[in-house]
């Protein structure tokens, strides 16, 4: 029998609507699975959140993430996002609508695993809407790595740095410790110096939980086995077990699970080492702890070989002023002793003139000398204090001439200056000369009188020396200028060595008034003019 | 009046033989001139002088005032120092340990080591 055309039409339009129906299914199914695929096989650990839930309930978990976070899928699926993270919800809320106002879809997080173990994650993150059910997608990024790699980087920065800031070893010591305990545990943690004449280990600095000895014979320890061994050293627990049988080392205190020691250097030599030890986990530390340390131990090696050589520049600076204050202490003693022979020579002379001579001698060989006794007390060695040491040369002077002090005053108004020994000399033999005369001449009936010395800065650049008297004046030398004294004589050539100039008044009492230039290149050129 | 014996302990023999002179110019008797702490306690056992004349640095271990801490444990000796200005740091020292202190400053003129030398022993 044959169907009539029309049921025949229908059937056929009906048979193509399933069959459209069908081929529609599959693909629905087929966009489906490729999306589920997506999700499912995606090597990136993705969560599907629901936002509708406050503490936003884990609603679906790829394979990545079941893998990364170690619950089984049933277990991941009970959890909400809170359960993984390590912030407290209040916080990590917080952070995500901070995250919102900032137009931010990237924030950093620590999550803790199904182990246990805290990692830190990036987390990426976006709105889908399911039917109007709103959920968000979260794909989780592990960057504890590069977390890490990052804090390193910091440290031996900050450690590179704390060699050139700390003030003393101790100080830098403190800041490498600190600096390390932001990576690893270092409540077990001390740099040994090591003694290599009295092999004796000591311990500067150290913060042992479960040890308190300052110091220890050097004898068969670790700290020894290192130093022996001569680089840097990771010993377990079962490798001290294995050296102490073998009596290489021989324990003391508490037996640590692992131990790391770097011996310290400077300048090629062992100076000590630095070490860090865990009483509890064996998996404390590791290789990259061990070339943390190393590094660190470098630095201090750098650090101790700039503190012995400014130990060193110290001490030959020391010996230097030593020998210096010892020679000038020498010359003033040699030119004492000359002194003291002018004196004894002229013991067996009989006429005053010829005693008079010698005497003005011995006073110049004292002002002299009396020079290097105040650089040797001075604080820099090069130059004197003009005030001191003019005050003491001119007393000296009224107490070898019998002054009597009740009939000649004196006068004294030394600026405070610095003088260095080139000027200092002919500064003190011109006072020596001119104040000798006016002990000698001003004044030959013991009138009573004054006699001023002066000494003060001219202006920037001279000096000005003025030692006067109001006795009887400077008549013969007024009349013949040409016959002087010795005196007067070696007062111009020493002006002359200070390239200054003299002015003379005698007419009533005496006045010598001296100027010489501060920078005695500068005189000479304006000498030579 | 019998001249009074004076020990001069200099380092520097020349200086001494300049203060030994002097001393005699004054009409004092110097027995003896040393330049060591130890041969100045030496001699002092010896010579027993009626005062002494001390340098402050020496020759040997002891500086002088060291030695007349010695000596002044022994005898009743009065000591005069012999200084430079620089010792007076050093002088800090020998003055907590006597009643009198006295000292010369060098370079020193007679009159100064007259009276001074007059001083020290009257007050004996």
């Amino acid at each position: 029998m044959r169907k009539a055309p029309q049921i025949l039409k229908a059937e056929k339009s009906r048979t193509k609507k399933n069959r459209q129906q069908v081929e529609q299914e599959k693909a629905r199914l087929e966009s489906e699975a490729l999306f589920r695929a997506l999700f499912e096989k995606n090597q990136a650990v993705t969560l599907l959140l629901d936002v509708e839930d406050k503490n936003l309930s884990i609603v679906d978990a790829n394979e990545a993430a079941v893998k990364y976070y170690g619950y089984s899928k049933d277990d991941l699926l009970q959890k909400t996002i809170m359960d993984l993270n390590t912030l407290p919800a209040e916080e990590v809320r917080k952070k995500m609508a901070a995250a919102r106002e900032q137009n931010k879809t990237v924030f950093e997080l620590q999550h803790q695993l199904a182990s246990g173990e805290i990692r830190d994650i990036e987390s990426y993150s976006g709105p889908i809407d399911i039917f109007g059910h709103k959920l968000v997608y979260v794909v989780v990024h592990d960057i504890t790595y590069r977390k890490r790699s990052e804090m390193i980087q910091d440290l031996l920065y900050n450690i590179s740095n704390a060699v050139h800031t700390s003030k003393d070893l101790n100080e830098l010591f403190k800041l490498i410790r600190d600096e390390l305990s932001q990576i690893f545990d270092t409540t077990n943690f001390y740099i040994a110096i090591y003694d290599s004449v009295a092999e004796i280990v000591s311990l500067p600095f150290f913060t042992e939980e479960e040890e308190n000895f300052k110091s220890f014979p050097e004898g068969k320890t670790l700290a020894a086995y290192v130093i022996e061994k001569n680089q840097p050293t990771m010993i377990t627990k079962g490798k001290i077990d294995r050296l102490v049988e073998k009596g290489e080392v021989e324990t003391y205190g508490s037996l640590s699970k692992v131990w790391l020691g770097v011996p310290l250097k400077a300048k090629n030599e062992i100076v000590g080492i630095i070490a860090v030890q865990s009483y509890t986990s064996q998996t404390a530390y590791g290789e990259e702890e061990l070339e943390i340390l190393k590094f660190a131990s470098d630095q201090i090696g750098l650090s101790i070989e700039r503190k012995l050589a400014e130990i060193e520049i110290k001490a030959s600076l020391d010996e230097k002023i030593v020998l210096l204050k010892e020679i000038h202490h020498r010359v003033k003693n040699n030119l004492q002793v000359i002194s003291s022979l002018l004196y004894l020579q002229s013991k067996n002379l009989t006429d005053d003139e010829s005693i008079s001579i010698f005497l003005e001698s011995q006073n110049r060989v004292r002002s002299m000398s009396l020079v290097h006794e105040k650089l040797y007390q001075s604080e820099n060695l090069a130059k004197i204090n003009l005030r001191l040491y003019i005050g003491d040369l001119v007393r000296f002077l009224f107490r070898t001439y019998k002054t009597n002090p009740n009939n000649i005053e004196l006068n004294l108004d030394i600026e405070d200056v610095a003088l260095d020994v080139d000027s200092a000399i002919p500064c003190g033999l011109i006072i020596n000369e001119l104040v000798s005369n006016c002990l000698k001449y001003a004044f030959p009936n013991q009138e009573r009188g004054e006699i001023a010395v002066k000494f003060r800065s001219k202006n920037e650049h001279q000096y000005n020396l003025l030692v006067c008297d109001n006795g009887i004046g400077l008549k013969s030398y007024l009349e013949t200028p040409d016959k002087k004294t010795l005196g007067l004589q070696l007062v111009d050539t020493l002006v002359d060595q200070l390239h200054g100039k003299v002015e003379i008044n005698g007419k009533i009492g005496s006045e010598f008034n001296i100027s010489f230039f501060k920078d005695k290149r500068k005189g000479k050129r304006e000498f030579i003019k | 009046m019998a001249t009074e014996k004076i020990l001069v302990v200099e380092d520097q023999y020349i200086i001494g033989m300049e203060i030994k002179d002097r001393l005699e110019t004054l009409g004092y008797d110097v027995p003896a001139t040393v330049v060591s702490g130890e041969d100045a306690i030496g001699k002092t056992k010896e010579l027993r002088p009626d005062l002494i004349l001390m340098d402050i640095q020496l020759d040997g271990k002891l500086d002088g005032i060291e030695a007349a801490e010695q000596i002044t444990t022994e005898f009743e000796i009065p000591i005069i120092y012999l200084t430079a200005y620089s010792d007076y740091r050093t002088l800090e020292r020998a003055k907590k340990n006597v009643d009198t202190f006295l000292c010369l400053h060098k370079p020193f003129e007679e009159k100064e080591l007259h009276s001074t030398i007059k001083q020290a022993l009257n007050s004996n």
